[in-house]
Formats: C-alpha cells, structure tokens, sequence
C-alpha cells in the first residue's frame, strides 16, 4: 500500500488530546487521547491511553484502551489484553486476549462473513428408461 | 468423587471408548486448539459425560466436568469443559469455565475461555476472559466486582 493513500482520510488523537463531537473518518482512527461523541471509521485503534465515550463504528477495530458504551464493528473486532468495552457491542468476528474484559450486551451478526451454502443435492443420474418391458414390467 | 461413578453409569459405553480422557489428546483435532486444559484445579481425572449421552439433572462436584454429550440442569463444579461436541443448557457455578461446545444458559465463573468453535448465548459473570477469533459470544457478560 502507498503509504499516502495510507495517511489520506486518515485521522490520529495523540495522548491527552480531548474531542467532542461527531468523526467521520473514511479510513484509519487512531486514538490514543479521549473522544466523546460519535466516531465512525474504517478501521479504529484505540491505544492503551486511548478512550472513546460515545458510539463508535468500524469495520475493523483493534481495541487497547477504553470504549464506553456502543461499539458497532462489522468485521473484525479485536480487543487487547489491556482493551476494556463497557456497553453494547455488536461485532461480526471477535477475539479477546486474556485480561480483556467486556461488560455489557454482546450481540453477533455474521453479515461479513456469508455462510457456505447448503450442499446441493446431487443431481441423480438416473438411466434414461425407454425400453418397455413386455408383461413384467411391475416394479416392487 | 463420589460423582464419578454416576456419570460412568449414564455413561455405558464412553467408557471402554475414552478409559482416561485427557483434553489434550482433543487439541490438534479441535478447531478450538491451543487451549491449555484447566486441570489445574484438582489433580483427580474429570467427571465426563460422552458424546451421544444426554443428562438431565443436576451435578456438584469439587473436581472437574468434562461434557461431550448434552446436558441439560444445573452444574455446581470446580471447573466444567465443554468440547467441542458437547452441548450445555442451565447455569453453572465454577471457577473456570471452557467452552469449546455449544452452551446456552448462564454463568458465574472466575475465569471464562472460549473457543473459536464455541456457540455461547448465556450470561456470564467472569473476572477473566479469553476469546479466540471465530467464536460466537452472544448474550450479557459482566465482570464480578464491578
């Protein structure tokens, strides 16, 4: 990936940095300092000293610091040893390292990841029957 | 462990299958692998409840409960394994909860594990968690003390 397209619509919140109010980040959030209000993004790192207080969503989120209250994540939600998510989480995938820890309502939606379809039955090849039998032809 | 020779009982044949079950020899063949087993907490074998053996009722014991089969009540264990083709339906009191299986119900436990081929829709009430990639957690967790 280059690494302007990288930085392009991509926002970073250093440590003890405070915003309110509504994030629209079309790529990459990194937050290390605290965020209150709403942040949508692509794909969000919330670092160890990091803290969102509001409605998160993402597609991606690699949690190290604090999320209180909602957080959305459509793919793939990975909370850190040190991540804490107080509130609701809805999350497609997720993995929680040991120390982790959630608190609140966990619901799962699997949108991301279609399931596999169902086997399709085997189309039975059935010898073509033409010939007639004469007197016998009953089947048991 | 007075509650062993019950299980064995409802248990008529998982015993020649698995003599000694030990969760390890589960491990490369589970998608849920690389789980350390949580024997620690008794040195004795496991109560185990087989596949296709299904229970309903109540169980206590001061050592640990391996469930393959499908069990339905309320559990009071040191620590309960649930593998991968195991299914639980109640509530459990333990110190540590794995679950590799379906489990349906809720929890008190100290430390929960899941793995990625775990169904959970439970409340659970845990002081440590695990989680690995693939597992399903769905439901109320809360964390004790808090």
């Amino acid at each position: 990936m280059n690494e302007m397209n990288e930085q392009s619509g991509s926002i970073v919140i250093g440590s003890d940095v405070s915003i309110k109010g509504v994030l629209n980040v079309p790529n990459r959030a990194i937050v290390n300092g605290t965020i209150e209000g709403e942040l949508t993004a692509k794909e969000l790192i919330v670092g160890q000293t990091g803290r969102i207080l509001g409605n998160a969503k993402s597609e991606r989120a690699d949690i190290h610091g604090e999320v209180h209250q909602t957080l959305v994540v459509s793919q793939s939600l990975t909370l850190r040893s040190t991540g804490k998510v107080l509130g609701v989480v809805h999350y497609a995938e997720l993995e929680i390292e040991k120390g982790g820890l959630v608190e609140g309502k966990m619901t799962q939606q699997s949108t991301s990841t279609p399931k596999p379809h169902p086997p399709v039955e085997p189309v039975r090849d059935y010898p073509a029957v033409e010939v007639k039998t004469d007197g016998e032809g009953e089947d048991k | 462990m007075f509650n062993k020779s019950n299980n064995n009982q409802e248990n008529p044949k998982g015993a020649p299958a698995q003599p000694t079950f030990v969760p390890e020899e589960n491990v490369s063949s589970s998608p849920g692998g690389g789980f350390r087993p949580s024997l620690e907490i008794t040195s004795s074998k496991p109560s185990i409840i087989s596949e296709e053996v299904e229970l309903t009722g109540n169980i206590k014991t001061p050592g640990a409960l391996h469930i393959e089969g499908t069990v339905k009540g309320n559990l009071e264990v040191a620590s309960l394994t649930i593998g991968p083709t195991g299914v639980f339906e109640g509530n459990v009191n333990c110190k540590t909860l794995n679950v590799r299986g379906k489990f349906t119900g809720t929890s008190d436990c100290m430390e929960l594990m899941v793995a990625s081929s775990a169904q959970i829709e439970a409340k659970i009430t845990y002081r440590e968690l695990t989680l690995q990639r693939g597992a399903i957690l769905k439901g109320e967790l809360h964390v004790a003390g808090n």
